[in-house]
């Protein structure tokens, strides 16, 4: 009795063994696209200040070698900003929303911006969230835009997804933010189209098309590549006190720390 | 601490990778600064940009505080650094691209702790 027990015993040892040894790897590698959804799980980062990857730090902004398909008015109003990066920046009396005021940052520039962020994607809704200024976007899946969204800091993204590729529609912007940090201005009518992709497991690489007609003459692409990295958010604010006394630093030097 | 502040100026481009928030125009980012015996009195670990606040006297004993802004702690986690890197009371030699308006303060490029370790708070120039 007691051999029968401890041959039972192995034999069922055994089985469950064998079942181990044939079950099929669930946990998808990173990047793997599984029911139809691509991973974009971990926290990615990029680099400033601009989308064209042949000019990363804006030295052609606003020259001839400059192929933004400006309208006139756009690229006087380009011309006349005093922004903190790229062939035109400076230092004193910034005309740059963000660094002026903290104003919200917005879509597509806050991917310019060398902070972490991170996917949180539901059936329904796909999130953004951004170590910058703890800001966060919401995607809504499958979904139209409403009618007439209103103008927005971040204006109203739809989504969908095709094959590896997260498509993100966003209408409905205001025109206070700047498409990058050189100062490419928008107006409201702003159609973005982004195509995130994981390219590989420690890539994602992001192609925009900016459909803006009363700026640009023509829809013009940019893209991006961001890295993963193996880190966690931390506090970020834009605290307006803080800017202030950053600012006041800088042009007139410090007095002893607090 | 004797302040003895050294610039060298670039003969090749600076990394473009070299970024702060509010950009980089008011640096003169063609020279390097490098301040000896600088004494650290305070770090502010936080974004938008690390903050390191630092003193050095000159040879009539003459205090002068400074501020080095570094890349925010995400990037500089790649390289290495982590929020106790730097402590008030450590002793320094600084590198950073001075304010062009003459004021204390800066963007720092590297830090050299006095036993001869090296910080980098971004790549060195090429």
């Amino acid at each position: 009795m007691r051999k029968n027990l401890i041959f039972s015993a192995i034999a069922l040892l055994a089985v469950v063994a064998s079942l181990f040894a044939t079950q099929p790897q669930t946990k998808p590698a990173p990047g793997e696209t599984q029911g139809g959804i691509p991973d974009f799980s971990g926290n990615w980062v990029g680099s400033p200040p601009s989308f064209d990857l042949k000019d990363p730090g804006g030295q052609k902004v606003g020259t001839p070698e400059d192929d933004t398909p400006y309208q006139p008015w756009a690229l006087a109003k380009l011309l006349s900003e005093r922004p903190g990066f790229g062939r035109n920046s400076t230092f004193e009396n910034v005309t740059d929303p963000r660094i002026k005021y903290c104003d919200p940052i917005g879509v597509p520039r806050i991917y310019n911006i060398p902070n972490l962020f991170k996917f949180i994607q539901t059936k329904d809704y796909v999130y953004i969230l951004h170590e910058t200024g703890s800001y966060w976007r919401q995607i809504a899946m499958n979904k139209e835009h409403p009618k007439d969204p209103g103008p927005s800091w971040w204006g109203d993204s739809v989504g969908k997804y095709e094959g590896d590729t997260l498509v993100v529609d966003t209408i409905g912007f205001n025109d206070k933010t700047w498409l990058d940090h050189l100062g490419r201005p928008h107006t409201e009518d702003l159609h973005l189209t982004e195509r995130w992709r994981r390219v590989d497991p420690n890539t994602l690489q992001l192609d925009l098309v900016f459909d803006d007609p009363k700026a640009y003459t023509r829809p013009f692409p940019g893209r991006k590549i961001f890295h993963l990295a193996h880190r966690e958010f931390i506090d970020y604010s834009c605290s307006y006190s803080e800017n202030e006394q950053l600012q006041k630093n800088m042009i007139n030097g410090i007095t002893a720390p607090k | 601490m004797k302040l003895a502040i050294l610039a060298v100026g670039f003969l090749l481009v600076l990394s473009p990778a070299v970024f702060a928030h509010h950009g980089n125009a008011g640096y003169d980012m063609q020279k390097m600064t490098i301040i000896p015996n600088a004494m650290v009195t305070k770090v502010d670990w936080a974004n938008p940009h690390i903050q390191i606040y630092f003193d050095t006297k000159d040879d009539k004993g003459n205090v002068r505080h400074w501020i080095a802004e570094a890349p925010p702690p995400s990037e500089l986690a790649e390289r290495g650094w982590v929020r106790k890197s730097l402590n008030p009371g450590d002793e320094l030699t600084v590198y950073f691209h001075a304010s062009k308006n003459g004021a204390s303060y800066g963007i720092v490029q590297k830090v050299i702790f006095s036993n001869g370790n090296i910080l980098r708070a971004y790549p060195d120039p090429k």
